[in-house]
C-alpha cells in the first residue's frame, strides 16, 4: 500500500485533475441533494416546527398539504389512557388577493393559540399570539412579504374574499408551493369555509413514557391514519420529491455528476498506468501475478476518491455558507454526506476497474527488442 | 567437478508469420547451460538475439523444438504453470532500466520480494541492502530513479532481477546506454553478484569488451547458433579483438581488457 500512496505522491501533478473530478462530483452530488433536501423540507415545516406528537388523517392523505377533512367527532377514537390531549388544527389552500389585485396561493394555517398549543409553529412568540386571537389578523414569513405583495405588519389583504390584517412576522418558515399565514381556529374557519364539524386534522400530544410508534397500529380504523410526527413529515416530503419531479432532476444530476467524475478519473489512472506499463512488464516477467499490479490499480483508484473527498469535505463549509447567504435552503444530513461519500468512493474504485484495461499493455515480450 | 545442465534447448527454430510473408530467424538452435555459467549472446542487429532470450525465458513460444529449464519442459507448461516458474526461477534486465520513478532503489528490489515471494518488510529491506552493497549502491539506496546516473540506475535494475536469488537471470543488452567504463563496472558487478548467488545469467551484448569477463560466448550468425571457444578461433561476427585471446574464464576476469579503439 505504502508503494502506492508513494506513487500517487511523487506523480501529484498527475492526480491532482482526477483528485478534483472526484471532489467535484462528491460536491455536486452532496449540494444538490442537500439543496433538494433543503426544498422539500419546507413542506414539512407545519408538522417539523409544532409540537404534536400524533397526525390523525384520512389513510389516502400523501402530504401535509393536500389533505381533506376529517369529522371532529374522531376525536373520540383516540381518547384512549396513553393520549394526553387532542386538539383540532385547519390547514388548506387558500386565494390571497394581494391590494393590487392579483391573486397569489396561500396555505393557510389555523391552530390553538395557547401556550400549550400543539398545532401552533413554534415561532409564534406568545406575543404574536396573542394579536393572532383577535379575528381576522395573521402572521406570514417576512421572506414571503414580496409573494403576498405587501409591505409588512398592518397590510390588509384578501383571502378567499375574507378580508385579512397582518398582525405581525416570524422568519424562517417561508412555504414552497404558497406563503405560509398563519392564524387562530377561528379565522382559519372563516377563511376556509369549514364546516364546524370538521377540521383537516385532529392533533395528539402523547403521555411522556409512551413511543408514539408503539401504538401506531392500535390504531385500526379503516377511514383513519395516525402518524407520528417524523412519519409524516418525511411522507410529505417524498412525496415532493417523487411526485413532482424533484427526484428525478436530482437523479439526473447526481448520476451527470458522478459519471463526469468517473470519466476522468478513469481516464486519469488509465494514463497512469500505461505510463507505468514498462516497469509493469518487468514483474510480470518476472511471474508477479497480474492480480498484484491489479490490486495497484485498485488502490490507486481508491486513495485518489480519498483524496476528492478530503478536497470536498475542506471546500464543502464555504459553499454551503455561499448558498446560504443567497436564501436557499441547504440541508446536508449525515446520510446524505456519508452517502455521498460512498457513492464517490464507489465511483472512483469503479473507474479502476475500467482503468485495468491498461494492463494489457504490459507486456513483457515488448521489452526484448 | 561440472556443474549440473541446468538448461538445455534442443532444435528451437522461430518462424514469424506476417500474412503470405514469413520470417526466419534462425532454426534448429540447441544449447546447454551449466549451473553458474555466466554467458553472453552475441550477433548482429536482427540476427535474433532478443527473440531467443525470450524463448528461453519462457516469454515467447517457439515454432519448433524445447527448452528444458531444471528439468522442466518450459513450453509444455499451461501458461500459469509458466508464470510460476519464472516467478521462482527467473530474473529479468531489460535495455531501459524500467525502474518506478516514485520509487527509491531500496523499493525498487523490495517490491519483487514482497509481491513475488510474499517476503515480510524486514526481510525484505536487508536483502534488498545486501544486494544493493553487493552491487556498490549501500550509499544509493534511499535515492530515486531520477537521482541516480545511468549506470547506477542499470545497476539497480540488475539488483531488481538478483534480488530474489533466481536460478537464472537473463539480460537483454544491459549495457547499452552506458560509456564504456561504467559498462565494465556495471558487468563486473553483475557477474560478481550473480557468482555470489548462484544465478545462471545469459546476457545479450554487442559489446565485445565483455568477453573477457565471462564464462561463455555464444554467437548467432545466419540463423545459427555458435559457440565460440578460446580454443577455436573467433567467428567473423564476433570481430573479437586481440585483447580477449587471453581465457575468458577466471581467474582473470578483473583484469582490465587492454583499451579499444
Ligand atoms: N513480432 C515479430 N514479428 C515479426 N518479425 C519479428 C518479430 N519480432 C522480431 N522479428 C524479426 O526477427 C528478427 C530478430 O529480431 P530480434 O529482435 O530477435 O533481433 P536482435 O538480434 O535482438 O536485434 P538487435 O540487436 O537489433 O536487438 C528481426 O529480423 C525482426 O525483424
Ligand atoms: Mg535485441
Amino acid at each position: 500500500m505504502s508503494y502506492v500512496l508513494q506513487g500517487l505522491w511523487h506523480e501529484r501533478r498527475r492526480y491532482l485533475p482526477a483528485t478534483c473530478a472526484v471532489a467535484f462530483s462528491a460536491l455536486l452530488v452532496a449540494l444538490q441533494c442537500g439543496m433538494l433536501l433543503g426544498t422539500f423540507s419546507m413542506v414539512s415545516i407545519p408538522v417539523d416546527h409544532s409540537t404534536a406528537d400524533l397526525w390523525v388523517t384520512c389513510p389516502d392523505v400523501v402530504s401535509v398539504d393536500v389533505s381533506r377533512p376529517i369529522p371532529l367527532r374522531w376525536r373520540a377514537r383516540l381518547s384512549l389512557p396513553e393520549i394526553d390531549r387532542i386538539e383540532p388544527y385547519l390547514q388548506a389552500f387558500g386565494i390571497w388577493h394581494k391590494p393590487d389585485g392579483a391573486a397569489e396561493l396561500a396555505i393557510v394555517i389555523g391552530s390553538r393559540l395557547g401556550e400549550d398549543s400543539l398545532g401552533a409553529v413554534s415561532q409564534l412568540t406568545p406575543e404574536l399570539r396573542t394579536r393572532l386571537a383577535e379575528p381576522g389578523t395573521v402572521v406570514v414569513d417576512a421572506a414571503d412579504l414580496k409573494r403576498l405583495g405587501i409591505k409588512g405588519v398592518g397590510a390588509t389583504a384578501e383571502i378567499n374574499g375574507r378580508k385579512v390584517r397582518v398582525a405581525g412576522l416570524v422568519a424562517g418558515l417561508k412555504g414552497l408551493a404558497g406563503p405560509y399565514v398563519f392564524c387562530s381556529l377561528e379565522t382559519a374557519r372563516g377563511i376556509l369555509a369549514m364546516n364546524p364539524a370538521q377540521t383537516t386534522f385532529l392533533l395528539a400530544r402523547h403521555r411522556r413514557e409512551i413511543s408514539p410508534e408503539e401504538n401506531v397500529p392500535r390504531w385500526a380504523f379503516e377511514d383513519m391514519s395516525v402518524f407520528t410526527r417524523e412519519g409524516f413529515s418525511t411522507r410529505s416530503r417524498m412525496h415532493w420529491l417523487l411526485e413532482t419531479g424533484g427526484g428525478l432532476s436530482l437523479l439526473a444530476a447526481a448520476v451527470l455528476g458522478l459519471l463526469v467524475g468517473a470519466l476522468i478519473t478513469s481516464q486519469t489512472l488509465y494514463a497512469a498506468a500505461a505510463a507505468s506499463m514498462k516497469e509493469f512488464a518487468v514483474l510480470r516477467a518476472m511471474g508477479i501475478p497480474r492480480w498484484r499490479l491489479a490490486t495497484t490499480v485498485l488502490a490507486q483508484s481508491f486513495w485518489v476518491g480519498m483524496a476528492g473527498l478530503c478536497l470536498a469535505a475542506a471546500c464543502l463549509p464555504f459553499l454551503a455558507r455561499v448558498i446560504a447567504d443567497r436564501g436557499a435552503n441547504l440541508m446536508l444530513p449525515a446520510w446524505l454526506l456519508g452517502g455521498t461519500a460512498c457513492l464517490t468512493l464507489l465511483m472512483t474504485v469503479a473507474s479502476g476497474l475500467f482503468a485495468l484495461r491498461s494492463l494489457r499493455l504490459a507486456n513483457p515480450v515488448g521489452l526484448l527488442k | 567437478m561440472l556443474e549440473p545442465v541446468v538448461l538445455n534447448s534442443e532444435g528451437i527454430g522461430q518462424v514469424f508469420a506476417e500474412g503470405v510473408q514469413s520470417t526466419t530467424v534462425f532454426s534448429d538452435v540447441s544449447l546447454r547451460v551449466r549451473r553458474g555459467e555466466f554467458c553472453l549472446l552475441m550477433g548482429v542487429s536482427g540476427s535474433g538475439k532478443s527473440t531467443l532470450l525470450a524463448i528461453l525465458s519462457g516469454l515467447l513460444r517457439p515454432t519448433s523444438g524445447q527448452v528444458s529449464v531444471l528439468g522442466s519442459d518450459l513450453w509444455r507448461l499451461t501458461e500459469p504453470e509458466r508464470e510460476e516458474f519464472r516467478r521462482k526461477h527467473f530474473g529479468f534486465v531489460f535495455q531501459g532500466h524500467n525502474l518506478f520513478p516514485a520509487l527509491t532503489a531500496r523499493e525498487q528490489l523490495e517490491i519483487v520480494l514482497r509481491w513475488g515471494e510474499g517476503m515480510p518488510a524486514a526481510v525484505a529491506r536487508t536483502r534488498s541492502d545486501q544486494v544493493l552493497a553487493a552491487l556498490g549502491l549501500a550509499h544509493r539506496a534511499d535515492r530515486r530513479p531520477t537521482e541516480l546516473s545511468g549506470g547506477e540506475k542499470q545497476r539497480v535494475a540488475i539488483g531488481r532481477a538478483l534480488v530474489k536469488r533466481p536460478a537464472f537471470c537473463f539480460a537483454d543488452e544491459p549495457t547499452r546506454a552506458l560509456d564504456s567504463k561504467n559498462a565494465d563496472l556495471v558487468v563486473r558487478l553483475f557477474r560478481e553478484t550473480a557468482r555470489r548467488l548462484r544465478s545462471t545469467v545469459l546476457v545479450i551484448t554487442h559489446d565485445e569488451r565483455m568477453i573477457p569477463h565471462v564464462d561463455r560466448v555464444f554467437a548467432i550468425r545466419d540463423g545459427r547458433l555458435h559457440e565460440w571457444s578460446r580454443t577455436a578461433p573467433a567467428p567473423a561476427a564476433l570481430r573479437v579483438r586481440s585483447c580477449v585471446d587471453r581465457s575468458p574464464l577466471a581467474p582473470q576476469v578483473d583484469q582490465p581488457c587492454s583499451e579499444s579503439t
